[in-house]
Parts: C-alpha cells; structure tokens; sequence
C-alpha cells in the first residue's frame, strides 16, 4: 500500500537567487537549427520571453549528482555493493542512459536519492519530498532589456585535416543572470529530516562544482546558490496562518550553500527543537 | 587540477567576427581611440556643425576614411574625452584607412573561451592517440566491434574495419580515402574523429561520430574570467609569404597578460560510461591501465608532444619568414623547457597547430591528398602554391597565440 509511513510534520522552504557564473544554455530543445539561425536557443515563458529555468531542469541535475556521489560512497549509505546502484536503463539498448531507481516502496524508503526525489519504480512509486519551483529571473534582471539577457556567440569549430572553420551559432544567458530559486521539502519522517536537509544541500554544492545545462564541458552552466531564507513552517502553522507557529532561520541570509552545511548543526538547532517537542 | 592560470606568451587574437572600421576609430600616437561616438556626435552638433553635414561626411568619407579625426584635429578637441579605450599600437597604424579584427569579449572585457582552449587539447589528444595507437590492427579491431541497434555488425562496418586493416595505419588508411570522398574540406576530418573519438554504427559510411561516446566530454573547460581591456593592443600582422598582402589589424592580449581558467576532467563520468566509450583513443587508455585514472596524464603528455613537435616543425622551417627568421627562431628557443603546459590558440595559429599536419605530413600521400583538397590555393585561384602552408602570419616578430597553462 502506498503512502504508508508517511507523515506530515511541516515543510522547510529554502529560498534564494541562484546566479549564472557563466553563460548558461538551458535549450528549449529544438534539435533542428534552422538554417542560418541559431541552435538551440534558450527556453522562455511564453508570455513575458524572459528566459527561465525549468524547476525539473534543476531538480533532475541535482538528483543525477547525487546519485553518482552516494554510488561513490556505498558504504556510507548502507548501500549494497554488489549491485550495480544504476539500475534502470531510460535509454535505448544501444543507447543506454543508466539511472538509479528504487524498485519498490521499503527500498526507496531507505535510499537516500529516492525517499528525497521519489522514485516510480515497477512495483510501487515513492512520492518526491523535495518540490523545487521554476526559476525565474530576479526584479533586478527583469528590468534589463530582453535583449541585454542572452547573446548569441558563434562558436568555430575546425576541421583537423585542412583547418578550414565551420561556424555555428549559440544562444544562451549571458554570466551573471540571477535567478530566484524556491526549494520545499516536506518533512514527513522524524528520523530522516536532518540527513535529507544535508542531501539536498550536498547535491547544490556538487552542482556548483559541475554545470548546470548544455555544453558543460565547453564552460558553461556554472552556477552559484546564495540563500535568502530558510523557514520551516510547522503543520500548525499550515492549520492557523499564525506566524508565530514558523521557525526563521535568521543565519541563512547571503550564504552560500558551504556555510549552510558547516554551520547546519547551529542553523537548524531551532528546527530540531520545535520537531523534537512534537 | 581546477583553477589553471593561462599566460600569454606571444600575441594572442581571438575575434569576435566584427571589425572595427574607421569611423569607429582615432588614430593617435602610438595609441588607437575607439570613439564613443554617439557622445561625439552630440558635441558636435552643440558646436553648431549640423547633422546633414555628418552623415553625409560618414556615407561618403573623403580620401582619408578617419571621418572623425577631421573635426576631432579641427576643432581641437581632446581625443581621449571621446573614447570608449584606448588601444596602444604595435606596428604602423594604416595612415588613411584601417579595419582592426575585434577581440572577444562579455559585457565589454575581453576573455578567453573555454572552447578555444579545449579545441586545442582536443587537437593534441588527435595527435597522440594516432601517433602512439593509430597502428592498423588496433583501428581495425576497434571499428569492427561497432554494431547496429539489432547487435550486428553493417556490411560497410565490416568493409570500412578491413580497408583500415590492410592499410600501413589509420592515418595512411585515411589520407587514401579522402580522394575518394566529397569533402568541402570543413568536414575532411569527420570519419577519422569518429574512429578515434567515439562513433555509432553508420549504413553509409560504416561508422559515424557520437559525441556520447567520446571520452573528451569528460574534459571541462570553462570560459575565463574578464581580463582587463589594458592588456589588449593593436598589432599590425605581417602576412609572410603573399605578394600582395592585405594590411591586417588586429585586437589582441600582450605577451604577459594572464587569466585564471578552469580545466577539469570528470573523472567519474569517465569511470561510468566506461564500457560505452569505443574509440581507437579508449582503447589506448586502457593500455595505461585503468583509462579514468590515466586519461589526465596522457591529455597532458599529449600537450606536450604535439605542441613540441609543431614547435619543431615551425623552427626547422624557419626560412620560410625570410627577413623574420631570426627573430622566430629565437621566440621559439625561448619556449624550449617552460615549466607548464605551452600551447597554441586562436588567429593565427597555423594549419600545423590547428590540424595534425604534423602526421599527415610525413605521410607519402599527403601531397596528392593536399593538392586533392585544393589547400594552398595562389591569389586570384592561379593554381596550388608549391609550397604549403604558404603564409605566415607573425605579430612584431612573434608567432601569434602561444600561451602556457599553470
Ligand atoms: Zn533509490
């Protein structure tokens, strides 16, 4: 049966802006070019044109990182080493795309990188716990002009042989570009709230060290978490608006996400507390 | 390896695709103003001159195209209140007329792309990968294990792993097909990166590039920071080797100046995707043990040769900068033994650095094959030069985009 264990015990909203350290190429996956256009070009909201980032874009990088990360560190994770941890292949069979996914409710459970961001298995599903919102461009950024917010940037290739240059062209979001992010997790066992909070922000300092988007390894995509606020709104809360029945975290403004994690301890103290007393 | 510093050894241009012309320019002494020229245009229309006058003037500048020099000297205004940078210059400036190539830049500041850098590496890996596992046995094993979606292998796999087979090597193999393709000679290269890179099986030409299956998707090279516009300069080229050479100005980094790049290798994806990856280059990494750990030192050892061996090349044919052949000879001596990792990017590099010319040049074939391709064409299409590469281009005296990686 699903949904079993589950509890609702409040959620904790992380927000902040997440800025482009480099350009950033989030495609809105046209794979044909037009001829004499411009490849990929990046996605937009339909109504504004702003560009944006697709909350699933996001979550979906900082699930791939995280799996890699406890595939490396099995043992930690109590994670069983003779199987291979990428277990489902979402590809073609000559095509493989290797991802991990649990293949029932008790496995998932126990999985760091399923009972955080679900898991439908063959069996049963496992709802995410985290929710992480479209990204959209900060009040400052909207009021630039749209075309001060992407470029297109030839890029030349050269063949190996004659050295003659092909030329093709890019868009993407010019470095710099802030982005407001919103991150929820739903606190749903008492047990698992504290190293699921440390996953999460594990996974947002792995992709500040990886990229975010196309062409990673040609330099872009590399982003940049700095946190506005982190609270943790408490079933009551949810029950009577009171916002006295929310729990601030004040340290969490302008830090980056590495001192989030070396002072969690100290930060979510009063998060812990509050659970604790139920 | 993450945070390198990239040092500039000799003038390094890396263009943007635009020009300036001159009517963006004031050519001063030593130095070039580039003119903010709407603010120019504002002044002098408050001094009274009129708009009619301007345009007219821009659309038909007289014999000296310096439209802006004229009022700037008559009116005796300040040139450098009007300019946007200043560019000192190396070299004549042109005395009626100049276009400079504009070098790359974000929000106005000059950079470096990740990708002129990873272009280069990528050429150096080309080169060693053939150099050390480009025999025929190994190419022809490696393109007949690739097999279609139903797990066979095509006909024209199975043709293309047996030709490559009976040849000497992959580059003698290679450089005896090329005749035989279409090529517009952008895409010349295409089948041989594939074999070396990663490929998927192909009905039509046995196998084709993949880029899924190509270990260099694990080489991460990010744009660099802004570098300050104080370090660039106008150089004039000396084009060495045309009868008549067309004056080139160019915007580009003064030896000395440096940037900070990061250069990673994703030493996971390398390890995960290890039985995905199939090119001859895999296969020769495999031979170094376990490929993910050894890939970062064969790219570097690979930077290493190549870039000595294009060196050696350059010198052995210093002749051909006539008057300048002292002076390269000595700019090249003085990179023997530089700590780092010396490489070559940008405008200007030459078919040796920016190809494996190296290889395909000891090949007896090269010379049909070049001629084949129509490489080394005379002005005006007045046949194939004898001689190629035929120019040069040097900028005061130095090869132009030699940098170190620290
Ligand atoms: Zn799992």
């Amino acid at each position: 049966m699903e949904g079993r264990d589950r509890g609702f015990y409040g959620k904790i909203i992380f927000t902040g802006k997440l800025k482009a350290e480099t350009g950033l190429k989030i495609g809105a996956g046209r794979n044909v070019a037009e001829i004499g256009g411009v490849d990929s070009p990046v996605i937009r909201d339909p109504l504004t044109h702003y560009p944006y980032i697709p909350g699933s874009s996001l979550k979906g990088r900082l699930r791939s990182l995280f799996e890699i990360y406890v595939n490396s560190n099995r043992e930690k994770y109590n994670i069983n080493t003779t199987e291979n941890f990428f277990n489902k292949n979402i590809g073609t069979k000559e095509n493989p795309i290797n991802i991990h996914v649990c293949p029932d409710y008790e496995s998932a459970l126990n999985c760091p990188v399923c009972r955080l961001f679900g898991a439908s298995g063959d069996k049963s599903n496992f709802p995410s716990r985290v929710i992480v919102r479209d990204l959209h461009l900060t009040p400052e950024w909207k009021g630039r002009p749209l075309d001060e917010l992407t470029e297109v940037k030839p890029e030349v290739s050269i063949d190996r042989i004659t050295s003659k240059t092909n030329l093709r062209q890019f868009e993407r979001v010019v470095a710099g570009t802030e982005f407001e992010f919103e991150i929820i997790y739903n606190v749903e066992r008492l047990d698992q709230w504290e190293d699921d909070v440390r996953n999460i922000l594990t996974a947002m300092a792995l992709l500040e060290d990886s990229y975010l988007g196309g062409s990673g390894s040609r330099g872009y995509g590399k982003v940049k978490f700095e946190f506005e606020s982190v609270e943790f709104k408490t079933p009551e809360y949810y029950r009577t608006g009171d916002e006295g029945q929310k729990v601030k975290i004040d340290g969490a403004k302008g830090k980056p996400v590495s001192e989030i994690l070396k002072n969690f301890e100290e930060l979510f103290s009063g998060v812990k507390s509050r659970l604790e007393a139920g | 390896m993450t945070g390198m510093t990239l040092k500039v050894l000799s003038p390094l241009h890396i263009g943007n695709g635009r020009e300036l012309t001159p009517l963006d320019i004031y050519p001063g002494d030593g130095v070039v103003y580039v003119l903010d020229t709407g603010k120019l245009t504002a002044d002098l229309i408050n001094m009274g001159i009129s708009l009619e006058e301007i345009l007219h003037l821009l659309k038909n500048p007289p014999g000296d195209a310096y439209v802006w020099k004229g009022y700037i000297d008559e009116l005796h205004l300040n040139p450098s209140d009007y300019a946007l940078y200043a560019l000192r210059i190396h070299g004549e400036p042109g005395r009626r007329s100049m276009q400079i190539k504009e070098f790359i830049k974000l929000n106005g500041r000059p950079y470096i792309p990740g990708s002129s850098v990873k272009g280069a590496l990528r050429t150096a890996v080309l080169y060693k990968a053939l150099k050390e596992c480009g025999d025929s046995g190994t190419a022809m094993n490696v393109v007949s294990g690739i097999k279609n979606k139903r797990g066979q292998v095509e006909r024209k796999t199975a043709e293309l792993a047996r030709e490559i087979g009976w040849s000497e090597s992959l580059v003698d193999f290679y450089l005896a097909k090329l005749p035989q393709e279409r090529t517009d000679g952008k895409h010349a290269d295409d089948l041989l990166e594939a074999i070396v890179f990663g490929m998927e099986s192909d009905r039509r030409s046995g196998v084709k590039y993949e880029p899924k299956r190509d270990p260099m998707r694990a080489l991460i090279v990010r744009d660099s920071g802004a570098i300050g516009k104080k370090r660039l300069a106008v150089y004039h080229v000396d084009v060495i080797g045309n009868v008549q050479p067309i004056p080139i100005w160019v915007e580009a980094l003064e030896p000395g100046t440096t940037a900070e790049i990061e250069v990673k290798v994703d030493t996971e994806l390398l390890r995960l995707n290890s039985d995905y990856f199939n090119g001859v280059l895999w296969e020769c990494l495999r031979d170094w043990g376990r490929p993910w750990e050894a890939f970062e030192t064969f790219l570097w050892e690979a930077v290493e040769e190549f870039y000595t061996a294009v060196r050696k090349a350059e010198t052995a044919e210093a002749r051909k900068f006539g008057t300048k052949a002292a002076e390269v000879k000595r700019f090249y001596s003085s990179l023997e033994g530089h700590g780092g990792h010396v490489l070559r990017i940008g405008w200007g590099s030459g078919w040796l650095a920016m190809t494996i010319g190296v290889l395909l040049k000891e090949n007896r074939r090269w010379e049909g094959v070049r001629r084949q391709l129509g490489l080394g064409q005379k002005p005006g299409g007045r046949g194939l030069s004898r001689d190629f590469p035929k120019t040069r281009r040097l900028a005061k005296g130095m090869p132009m985009g030699w940098v170190v990686l620290e």
